[in-house]
């Protein structure tokens, strides 16, 4: 069987992995790393964020009972009907389908050194960069040991010249959003790593600096300097820059060196390697799994009645990178798996002033259930600071097998699945569901393009 | 009759030059009189502008700058492009992230005003940069990097 899946995120490598596990001759086409690339550390399924407006709550609201991540799914799929998740529970067992999930998703990474930390039991809380609280259910390596519920003393490393990191700022948000939670009884404070004038200028490009952590040469410069920072029961939080190609290595001498426990914190748009690292590591799995991967904007669905039998890819034009062959422009296709996210991804785009799913033309709904194609985006904006914004949570509609929905609300293509950020009724950023959404949607639309 | 110059102390605030204060003073003082005589709007804007700034180094940026800096404007900050660069090992002198915002900034010419810091590194650029394009590869929103590290590069007239 023949597939192509479209996108290059979380939801797009879930799905092709998934296919390929399963026998089918997979082609994954992308114009760029997804937003999966700029995630954070944390893998949210549906995580906690009692200090936000709009988050999901920590404890159930009749009983008062902590709510484990599989409660707060339940809960989120019950009060919005047309939530990714409420599709996917109807005609499944949740905890089945996401520990499955975790478990293939921590196999494919597992080679290259990344894993998957956490329980899907119980919350844990971490720290980001800002020092805001995050109740992550699962976080990956580098973030994932920054548990900060399991440590007598927490210690913030500040790393001179780092730009995007202020740590004494970063302390008082801390301390603060604790207090809020009853997290009291644990010591901060601020460490400085003393770094040698040679590696000063190196702060200041953080991705430049995470590699130079990864060669021996500079971590004989720095030994001193970390051996200093090290006290029995201390957790040492470091900003997100240990290492590039895998959090592992560097976290692990660090650990070694200074004598106690070494974690990032979690990461901010501007100051994260953890998605780096998590899409190299996804290309590594697929690279092992045969996927054929190819670099490229799709121009064009080719249709026949309600199914699609063809890719056609753009064509290149001579300023794009020498160095990649050009790809055969037309890729035949059995099932078609659509991945391509959402704004930044450009799932969804605003064509002359209009908002428009621009390879088949599926129909996005709000997360009120109202057409929203054909409008323009900044119809869909309220001046609201931190409330809702209907745009955001506008996507493509599925059936339970994750076959986008056409006008009439039966789905529109007999071979064509759809997951991650492309589908609707839920905004990424507010409900924190975005990376286990691209998880649970692209295994399973993976799994249901198998059986196509 | 002096709206519009009120910010005329913000560059020389943002970056320190006497010679941007200077600039923005001259130009209300200017402004303000050629308002007072009714000459504020006579013939081609163009030629107005070259006439008045020309001499001062600001120019009309070519068909290739003005498309450079539009697509740096694209630019999400995203980071992966310098991640990248470092992962291929590459070590350009200005970052490929910090050379597209300063690319985005520059439909003025600002290096020959001295106001951005790159005017001294900006010759050392292409010797650092290997020119693999390993950063245009990872955007997301297609940006010629490489072209900007180049362009940054070259000596201006």
């Amino acid at each position: 069987m023949k597939a192509v899946v479209v996108g290059g995120g979380l939801a797009g490598n879930s799905a092709a992995l998934e296919l390929a596990s399963r026998g089918a001759d997979v082609t994954l086409v992308s114009a760029a790393p997804g937003a999966t690339a700029l995630s954070w550390g944390t893998l949210d399924v549906a995580a906690a964020s009692p200090l936000r407006r709009g988050g999901l709550p920590l404890r159930d609201a009749a009983s008062g009972q902590p709510l484990a991540p599989i409660g707060r799914m339940h809960a989120v799929a019950a009060t919005n009907t047309a939530h990714p998740y409420a599709m996917l529970l109807r005609a499944r067992d949740a905890e089945d389908e996401v520990k499955a999930a975790v478990v293939a998703l921590d196999a494919w990474l597992a080679p290259s050194g990344l894993r998957v930390h956490g329980s899907l039991a119980q919350t844990r809380w971490l720290a980001d960069v800002h020092g805001s609280l995050r109740a992550a259910d699962l976080a990956f390596s580098g973030a994932g040991e920054g548990d900060l519920d399991s440590a007598d003393e927490i210690a913030l490393v500040d790393v001179p010249g780092l730009p995007g990191f202020e740590v004494r700022s970063a302390l008082r948000v801390l301390a603060a959003e604790m207090a809020a939670v009853g997290l009291t009884s644990r010591a901060l404070s601020i460490v400085r790593l003393a770094l040698p004038a040679s590696l000063r200028d190196l702060a200041a490009q953080p991705a430049r600096f995470a590699r130079a952590l990864d060669t021996a040469a500079v971590r004989d410069a720095l030994r001193d300097a970390v051996a200093a920072l090290g006290a029995e029961g201390r957790l040492l939080l470091f900003p997100p820059v240990l290492g590039l190609e895998t959090a592992a290595g560097t976290r692990a001498w660090i650990e070694a060196t200074a004598g106690c426990r070494a974690a990032e914190l979690v990461g901010a748009p501007s100051l994260s390697l953890a998605g780096f690292r998590l899409d190299r590591s996804l290309a590594a799995a697929l690279e092992r799994g045969r996927v054929q991967r190819i670099t490229g904007r799709v121009q064009r669905i080719d249709l026949d009645g309600a199914r699609v039998y063809a890719v056609q890819l753009a064509a290149r034009n001579a300023a794009d990178a020498p160095k990649q062959q050009a790809e055969a422009a037309t890729l035949a296709c059995d099932v078609l798996v659509l991945a391509t996210g959402r704004f930044v991804g450009g799932g969804i785009v605003e064509r002359e002033g209009k908002l428009v799913e621009p390879l088949l033309g599926l129909p996005l709904h709000d997360l009120a259930g109202r057409r929203v194609d054909g409008m323009a985006a900044r119809q869909l904006v309220r001046r609201d600071y931190e409330g809702e914004q209907p745009l955001f949570g506008a996507g493509v509609r599925t059936d339970t097998r994750l076959r986008p929905l056409g006008a009439d609300g039966a789905p529109r293509f007999a071979n064509c699945f759809a997951a991650g950020d492309l589908l609707g009724s839920f905004d990424p950023a507010r409900d924190r569901t975005g990376l286990g959404v691209a998880l649970l949607s692209g295994r399973r639309a993976g799994i249901e393009a198998s059986s196509c | 009759m002096l709206k519009g110059y009120r910010g005329f102390t913000r560059e020389f605030s943002r970056t320190g030059s006497l010679r941007a204060l200077w600039m923005q003073v001259r130009t209300g003082a200017k402004h303000v009189v050629r308002r007072a005589l009714g000459r504020d709007a006579v013939g081609d804007p163009i030629e107005r502008f070259l006439a008045n700034y020309a001499a001062d180094g600001f120019r009309l940026p070519d068909a290739e700058s003005a498309a450079l800096a539009l697509a740096s404007e694209a630019c999400l900050v995203c980071g992966l492009c310098s991640a990248e660069c470092a992962r291929s090992g590459g070590a350009p002198r200005i970052d490929p992230r910090d050379a597209v915002i300063a690319a985005s900034r520059m439909a003025i010419d600002w290096v020959r005003l001295s106001l951005t810091p790159f005017e001294t590194e900006a010759a050392q650029v292409d010797e650092a940069c290997s020119a693999c394009r390993a950063c245009e590869a990872v955007c997301p929103v297609q940006i010629p990097i490489q072209s900007v590290q180049q362009w940054l590069a070259a000596p201006r007239s």
